[in-house]
């Protein structure tokens, strides 16, 4: 089952409960179903909880699945959504193996260490849970700001794009790297690449997100 | 004073000085050693001697040793063969040297571990070299087997190394030592008349009415005795048996049915999609059998339509791949929930009209990591009530009832999700030692994606609890290897009071 470790004065803070005391957190965090398993070495709480519901995969979700306890929230939290103004081109040679992209762009975000850490701890807790060791799905996080968009369709939307790419072809220099490889290579010689790389296995072509 | 004639002997044979063994004074007194033993006891009860006991290690060849006293130990035989080969100038190749050295069977291995143990050469890539420097003429082991040969002492370390490598068989015994207290010297010296008692009645004295005249044995009731140690039920079995001996009582009938079984009634009717983690070659143990493939056809459709289009107007089901040959593969059942399936499923026989209710104690296998609350097998009390309106409160009332038998009544409830049913909730126990919350089993309300394939309208709730969970809290076990498995300890099953 899925584990997520959590600060608890950040679950305080984001509860607005700072006199909770941490036995009245697990007590109230274990009638919602997340189970404390023990302490990180960080001192961070570590919670159990069932696979259904892995908007808990971070202090922000389970602040929010205890803000409904407390009955000072109500209701679906759905988030405000505007039409795109960016699009995904996605391309008739991405292989059949991994045939769909979704993407999002969300604006207004200052992002500080917490918050980066609860972010990348949700993308990696969610490939490992859900996306079943992104066997499933994968996830990658950009600072918009970083990408170029080529513009692309009549109206002039930029556009990232998503096709198939040949292993040998265009090289790219992946994260925690500071070489160009190739798609083929970064499978053989880059850390992460080694560790998926049985995903990929028997694919002709692969699937990158391009950002050009 | 008087004494019985043994009693006496041994008093006499004993002194204030010297303490002699129960074997010394058994040849002194041309007693048995246990008739020495029983008069000293008695004697000490009177106070006229001591008697101290002390624990001593006998340490005795095995055949095995035998047979290296006469041709040397197999590592010492294989150096000498590669020095002979000029092994300790160039490698030779271990087929040429175990020839040479006339090794066979299991002496080869112990050769060649003993040789790179105590350092008497190398051994690489199938040719060994001797080291010149070292003298297995000197081998420490050696000597210690000829002075235990010849009944002299070796060091403990010597006592060690030799027992682990099965030359010897070491066994503690209990040495007792008598001595004269002054009382007992006293005694002596005042004179001592021997009492002729007759310790049992037989039929001669009894006839010829001498049994009114004689003088009787007293019986020594607070005498040491040998503890007897009869069969006993194991406590696991009669825990199982009292959870059994429960439900009935509650009204259940027992279900039973295969260990393994075709995925389909494992996993497949209770809505565990075909690509769940639990259902991956590393949580089960799949088994290299023929597939069942005599599984209900239209059972078998419709929980293939569950799983791929859902049930009822609003149904999503998986969309996930979903394959016959999958459900037809056999495994060891990870949960007994299986039993359930083929008795819902009315294919083992069983009326299935409302109301029901069904359990069974019995056995389940899963590929976890052992640790003190995790083995790869255990007992599972499963069980189910069929019936019109339940609720999650039934289901709650049931466990509260069924664990007071147990004396447990703090059981707390944890909201939580299973792919088969909903709403869903684990069970907790306090260890009575530790004060830690244990989970001791997962329940809930069969979903209808599970029942409407099985045809069943009425609504059915479930569990799954670990009996050996409960005898922890019964017994205050901290690991579940003390109770279940090979590490179980004999000593404590014997001991250990019964809870009823």
């Amino acid at each position: 089952m899925p584990v997520v470790d959590i600060d608890p004065d950040e679950l305080r803070e984001l509860t607005g409960k700072k006199q909770k005391s941490d036995a009245e957190l697990k007590d109230d965090l274990f009638n919602l179903g997340l189970e404390y398993e023990g302490e990180t070495d960080d001192g961070l709480m570590q919670l159990e909880f069932a696979p259904d519901r892995l908007d808990r995969l971070s202090v922000e979700g389970v602040a929010r699945s205890l803000r409904y306890q407390y009955g000072e929230d109500r209701g679906l939290y759905v988030p405000k959504t505007n039409d795109a103004d960016w699009k995904i081109q996605v391309d008739e040679s991405v292989p059949g193996g991994r045939p769909y992209v979704s993407g999002a762009i969300i604006r207004d975000v200052t992002l500080d260490d917490e918050a980066l850490d609860s972010l990348i701890q949700l993308q990696e807790k969610l490939h490992a849970t859900m996306g079943r060791k992104r066997a499933k799905a994968a996830i990658g996080i950009h600072d918009l700001t970083m990408i170029k968009g080529q513009s692309y369709d009549d109206e002039g939307r930029p556009s990232i794009t998503y096709k198939g790419v040949e292993p040998e072809s265009e090289t790219f220099v992946p994260l925690e790297s500071d070489a160009e490889m190739t798609p083929a290579e970064v499978l053989t010689e880059h850390e992460t690449g080694q560790k998926y790389a049985d995903l990929l296995d028997g694919f002709e072509t692969y699937p990158p997100v391009l950002r050009r | 004073m008087r004494l019985p004639e043994s009693q006496l002997a041994v008093l006499e044979a004993a002194n204030t000085t010297d303490e002699p063994t129960v074997e010394r004074l058994a040849d002194a007194t041309d007693l048995k050693p246990a008739a020495v033993t029983r008069a000293a006891f008695d004697l000490r009860e009177e106070g006229l001697v001591t008697v101290t006991e002390s624990t001593e290690t006998d340490a005795e060849l095995t055949e095995e040793a035998r047979e290296y006293l006469d041709a040397g130990l197999p590592e010492v035989r294989l150096y000498r063969a590669a020095v002979e080969a000029g092994a300790d100038a160039e490698p030779v190749s271990m087929g040429q040297l175990i020839g040479a050295s006339g090794l066979a069977g299991p002496q080869v291995d112990i050769a060649l571990s003993n040789f790179a143990r105590k350092g008497y050469g190398s051994i690489d890539a199938g040719e060994l070299s001797a080291d010149p420097e070292t003298d297995p003429e000197a081998d420490p082991e050696a000597a210690a087997l000829e002075s235990l040969a010849a009944g002299e002492a070796v060091s403990d370390g010597l006592l060690d190394s030799l027992e682990r490598r099965d030359l010897l068989s070491v066994s503690d015994r209990t040495v007792r030592t008598v001595r004269l207290t002054d009382a007992g010297k006293a005694a002596l010296d005042e004179g001592i008349e021997v009492a002729q008692t007759v310790d049992r009645l037989t039929p001669e004295l009894l006839t010829s009415g001498e049994w009114q005249d004689v003088e009787f044995t007293e019986y020594n009731v607070k005498a040491d005795a040998p503890q007897v140690e009869g069969g006993r039920k194991h406590i696991l079995r009669q825990t199982a048996d009292r959870v059994k001996d429960v439900l009935v009582g509650m009204g259940f009938q027992e279900m039973e049915g295969p260990h393994a079984d075709a995925d389909f009634w494992i996993n497949d009717c209770l809505f565990m999609p075909q690509d769940h983690p639990a259902r991956t070659h590393w949580d089960r143990f799949a088994l290299d059998v023929p597939p069942i493939q005599s599984l209900p056809d239209q059972l078998v459709e419709r929980v293939e339509s569950a799983h791929r289009e859902g049930v009822g107007d609003d149904g999503e089901g998986y969309h996930s791949p979903w394959s016959r040959e999958f459900a037809e593969a056999v495994a060891l059942r990870g949960h007994t929930t299986s039993l359930s399936m083929r008795y819902l499923s009315g294919f083992a026989g069983a009326n299935i009209e409302p109301p029901q209710r069904y359990f069974s104690v019995e056995k389940v296998y899963r590929n976890d990591t052992l640790d003190p609350t995790h083995l790869l097998e255990f007992f599972q009390i499963e069980g189910w009530v069929l019936a019109e309106d339940l609720s999650v409160r039934d289901l709650m009332g049931t466990f509260e009832e069924f664990y007071r038998q147990f004396g447990i009544t703090d059981l707390e409830f944890k909201p939580h999700y299973n792919p088969y049913t909903e709403p869903s909730f684990e069970l907790f126990g306090t260890h009575p030692t530790t004060g830690e919350l244990v989970e001791i089993g997962n329940s809930g309300m069969f979903r209808p994606e599970v029942l409407e394939p099985l045809g069943i309208e009425a609504d059915v709730m479930a569990w799954g609890l670990a009996l050996e969970r409960l005898l922890m809290l019964m017994y205050g076990f901290e690991d579940i290897r003390d109770v279940h498995g090979t590490l179980c300890d004999l000593e404590l099953l014997r001991e250990t009071e019964v809870v009823y």
